[in-house]
């Protein structure tokens, strides 16, 4: 009796040509629509006002993207699970308290603040992550409970006044230039890259798709449930608090507002990239376009000098149109 | 009874789906005050009749009358209107309203039409509950109520709506014996009524206490339609089964070799009370029994996927105390899912993703993949299981049936399990595919591995099976060697002796 443990010797390996799919033009155009009207935003600013592509303004507009882009990235990772982190706004305040706090209140290094900061927006992430897992809460409700601990802590970290006047070491990583380019841009850069890498060729970021996906086949696949979507939200707290660090070190002060304009905007960014809210679909492609989108409407509006009271309701036109017009182009494929 | 116009008369109802024959010139009809039981293995076309008849799916061929007038348009509204009501066993009460809100829900009685009556609902409800002879207060939430109560709300909803056909599908099976008594002189209040009711049911011994005909189907045909009182229930198991099976199997039996998975004393919620099996390396054993004799929940809980407890479980050589199934994925178990979309697909990945979705820890310890790797992997699994079409880049949402259960089947052999677990392999998969999965099967036992397979189709039990295990209400009943005869092994999932 044959006894081997595979297939091999099957008589089904006769050979079966794989088919390439050429991707039909319709593919090509939706996969590039969003690169396209992020281009075709640049080019009608441009026409309407010169300064725009200088490139003094365009850095000035990515510097401004960065800690919005860092943050965004973290709600990515939470919504190829199909969960939601509302705590990243008070997150961000909160690890840049932390970091304010080592930098002006205790003798330690300038890095110490950093690790220190990062550290928190771990914690959080792995509070948040329990909830969600063991206790078993939708991810909104966990994410709100941490969005008003994350306050709290940061109100009792500063009591009422302002950190400010950090080192340079320190400001360096939010206003210093490396062979001529700002340091937030690297930080981006950096991140990006990595966090490209992690999505695509690790089997956790692998598991976050899965997870969204199908959370039922996911653990049916023997993919540890608990411990991927944990790992999803102390990555997408550690995001929160670089962009917390990158915010703190331009800005050279830090105060318990800092962070909660970044939350709505986090979310809008990864939709307009075509990230999924019900999990399981985009990557880091996709925000970083979605955030440079919001932030060029934004600065485009500013050098046309419109009423920043108009901004608010083009922006909103602006978030929804992108989407749909993703959602058009969906449809049709 | 005989000589008055039938209530209901369906006369050659045909009814198909994409390659199979649900319903072939079936007919059926039911008089008034008069039970109709009617039996059938799963899969017969007991629901597919009853789907008809609800206007739910629209009939290929045949007539429907109701007493005696021939019904051209039928539609679940038409339907609805002549009196044609369902009781299934999942009930469809909302739970936080009360009594009398569900059984009027959709046509609530008004005050001037804008105001709720509830006097009027209460009194009305009252009237019909006790019409039924059950005594529930139809003030009190449905929240409160017990199963059997829950069920009798939900037949005087029917009645309140005119009823004058009612099916009830398998109203007993969540039922205490206590309750069952209640329902049955509910039935009979209803048959004094002048009610029909079409009763569909498993259980053999409630034919003879409350059926006054019986209809037997098999395969999606008529196979005969009896008094009660003239047929013995061996008779009824004997038309069930029919004549042998002729299907050809391509199980090629070999000597099994050592245990492979044991286990003993296991429960698990509530639908597994006592399990005790075992299962060789080279060997398929089928697990055969009644919808909800809790099969694919022992299957779950060998898994770990359900919570379990067990005072034995020895898998490849090793004893566990606990089990989950990324545990059950490292030392070697698979379970192919019975829910495939639900347990077994990622459907918005790609064919490639879903197929390595399993084996990644395996193939990339380390957790970082290389696409080349991922690629040869599973390219090897859309060879070997001629999945069409063969682009890995393909959403497997797209894909039909039958190749959505070989990528199911594929992710799991590429992990490699030495223990393997189908929960219902070919259904919703065309013909071809089936004899396609079987080969794979055969293949797989005489390879070596330890395949336990779950089925409701009693040719797959007998066809594949070198032994079988039959459940009935939780517990394993019986064990058989390959070559008993289904009538057997229908008698044990029946729990008759």
């Amino acid at each position: 009796m044959n006894k081997k443990n595979n297939l091999a010797e099957t008589e089904m390996t006769e050979d079966v040509q794989l088919i390439h799919e050429k991707p039909s033009i319709g593919k090509i155009l939706s996969r590039f629509s969003r690169l396209g009207a992020l281009l075709l935003l640049c080019i009608g600013i441009s026409l309407l006002n010169q300064n725009f592509l200088k490139v003094s303004n365009l850095i000035n507009v990515f510097r401004q993207a960065a800690p919005q882009i860092v943050i965004s990235l973290g709600m990515t990772i939470v919504f190829l699970t199909g969960g939601i982190d509302l705590s990243l706004g008070s997150v961000v305040t909160m690890t840049s308290v932390v970091s304010g706090y080592v930098l002006t209140q205790t003798e330690l290094p300038w890095w110490f603040a950093i690790i220190a900061a990062i550290g928190a927006g771990a914690l959080s992430g792995f509070v948040t992550g329990q909830l969600i897992a063991i206790v078993k809460l939708p991810s909104a409700v966990a994410s709100y409970g941490m969005l008003w601990v994350g306050r709290g802590l940061a109100f009792a970290i500063m009591g009422a006044s302002p950190f400010f006047s950090f080192p340079d070491s320190f400001r360096y990583l939010g206003r210093g230039y490396l062979l001529g380019i700002p340091m937030p841009i690297w930080i981006v850069a950096i991140i990006a890259l990595i966090m490209g890498w992690f999505l695509k060729y690790t089997t956790l970021g692998r598991s976050l798709y899965a997870i969204g996906a199908n959370p039922h086949a996911a653990r049916a696949s023997g993919i540890k449930l608990s411990r991927t979507l944990v790992s999803a939200y102390i990555i997408s707290g550690m995001l929160a608090a670089i962009g917390g660090i990158i915010l703190a070190a331009r800005l050279n002060a830090v105060d318990q507002d800092m962070g909660a304009s970044f939350l709505l905007p986090a979310i809008a960014s990864p939709v307009m990239g075509g990230t999924s809210m019900a999990g399981g679909q985009g990557g880091v492609a996709g925000t970083i376009i979605g955030s440079l989108i919001m932030i060029i409407v934004t600065n485009g509006m500013n050098l046309l000098g419109i009423n920043s009271l108009w901004q608010q309701l083009v922006t909103g036109i602006v978030v929804v149109l992108s989407v749909w017009l993703d959602v058009i182009m969906r449809k049709r494929n | 009874m005989k000589g008055n116009t039938p209530l209901l008369e369906m006369k050659e109802i045909s009814k198909s789906f994409p390659g199979v024959k649900a319903l072939d010139h079936v007919s059926f009809d039911l008089f008034p005050g008069e039970v109709h039981v009617l039996v059938g293995e799963n899969g017969a076309g007991k629901s597919t009749l009853m789907k008809v008849l609800a206007g739910a799916y629209p009939k290929d061929e045949g007539e429907i009358f109701i007493n005696g007038e021939t019904q051209s348009r039928w539609s679940p509204t038409a339907a609805r209107a002549q009196g044609v009501a369902m009781v299934y066993q999942e009930f469809t009460l909302l739970p936080f309203r009360s009594v009398a809100e569900n059984i009027f829900l959709g046509r609530e009685k008004t005050l001037a039409g804008l105001f709720l009556d509830k006097a009027s609902m209460h009194q009305e409800a009252g009237k019909i509950l006790k019409s039924i002879g059950v005594d529930v207060d139809p003030r009190v939430s449905v929240l409160e109520l017990g199963v059997a109560e829950q069920q009798m709300v939900e037949i005087a909803k029917a009645l309140a709506m005119d009823a004058r056909i009612l099916v009830l599908d398998e109203p007993t099976s969540a039922l205490s014996l206590r309750e069952i008594e209640q329902l049955f002189s509910t039935v009979a209040k209803l048959k004094k009524n002048g009610v029909g009711i079409i009763y569909i049911s498993h259980r053999m011994e409630e034919l003879k206490q409350i059926g006054d005909r019986v209809t037997v189907m098999r395969d999606g045909q008529l196979i005969g339609t009896r008094e009660v009182a003239d047929i013995t229930i061996d008779e009824v198991i004997t038309m069930m089964i029919g004549r042998e099976i002729n299907e050809l199997f391509p199980r090629h039996h070999c000597q099994p070799g050592e245990v492979a998975l044991s286990v003993k004393g296991m429960k698990s919620g509530k639908k597994v009370k006592n399990v005790n099996l075992e299962v060789h390396f080279g060997e398929i054993v089928g697990l055969s029994g009644l919808v909800g004799s809790g099969r694919t929940e022992t299957a779950r809980a060998i898994f770990g996927l359900d919570h379990m407890t067990a005072d034995d479980l020895e898998i490849l050589g090793k004893k566990y105390k606990h089990i989950d199934p990324s545990l059950a994925v490292d030392i070697g178990v698979g379970l192919i899912p019975e829910d495939r979309r639900r347990d077994g697909l990622f459907p918005i990945l790609s064919m490639e993703k879903n197929l390595v979705m399993v084996c990644l820890r395996k193939i990339f310890p380390n957790g970082v993949m290389k696409p080349s790797v991922e690629k040869k992997t599973a390219t090897e699994y859309v060879k070997k299981f001629d999945i069409q079409p063969p682009a890995l880049d393909r959403i497997v949402h797209h894909l039909s049936g039958g190749n959505q259960q070989k990528v199911v089947i594929g992710k799991w052999l590429a992990a490699k399990p030495r223990v393997i677990i189908i929960d219902e392999p070919t259904r919703g998969i065309d013909v071809g595919a089936k004899s396609e999965v079987h080969s794979f099967m055969d293949r797989l036992a005489n390879s070596g591995h330890a395949i336990l397979m779950i089925s409701s189709e009693m040719p797959e039990i007998l066809g594949m099976s070198d032994r079988i295990y039959v459940m009935h209400e939780g517990k394993v009943a019986g064990e058989f060697p390959r070559g008993t005869d289904s009538e057997e092994i229908l008698r044990c999932a029946m729990g008759v002796n």
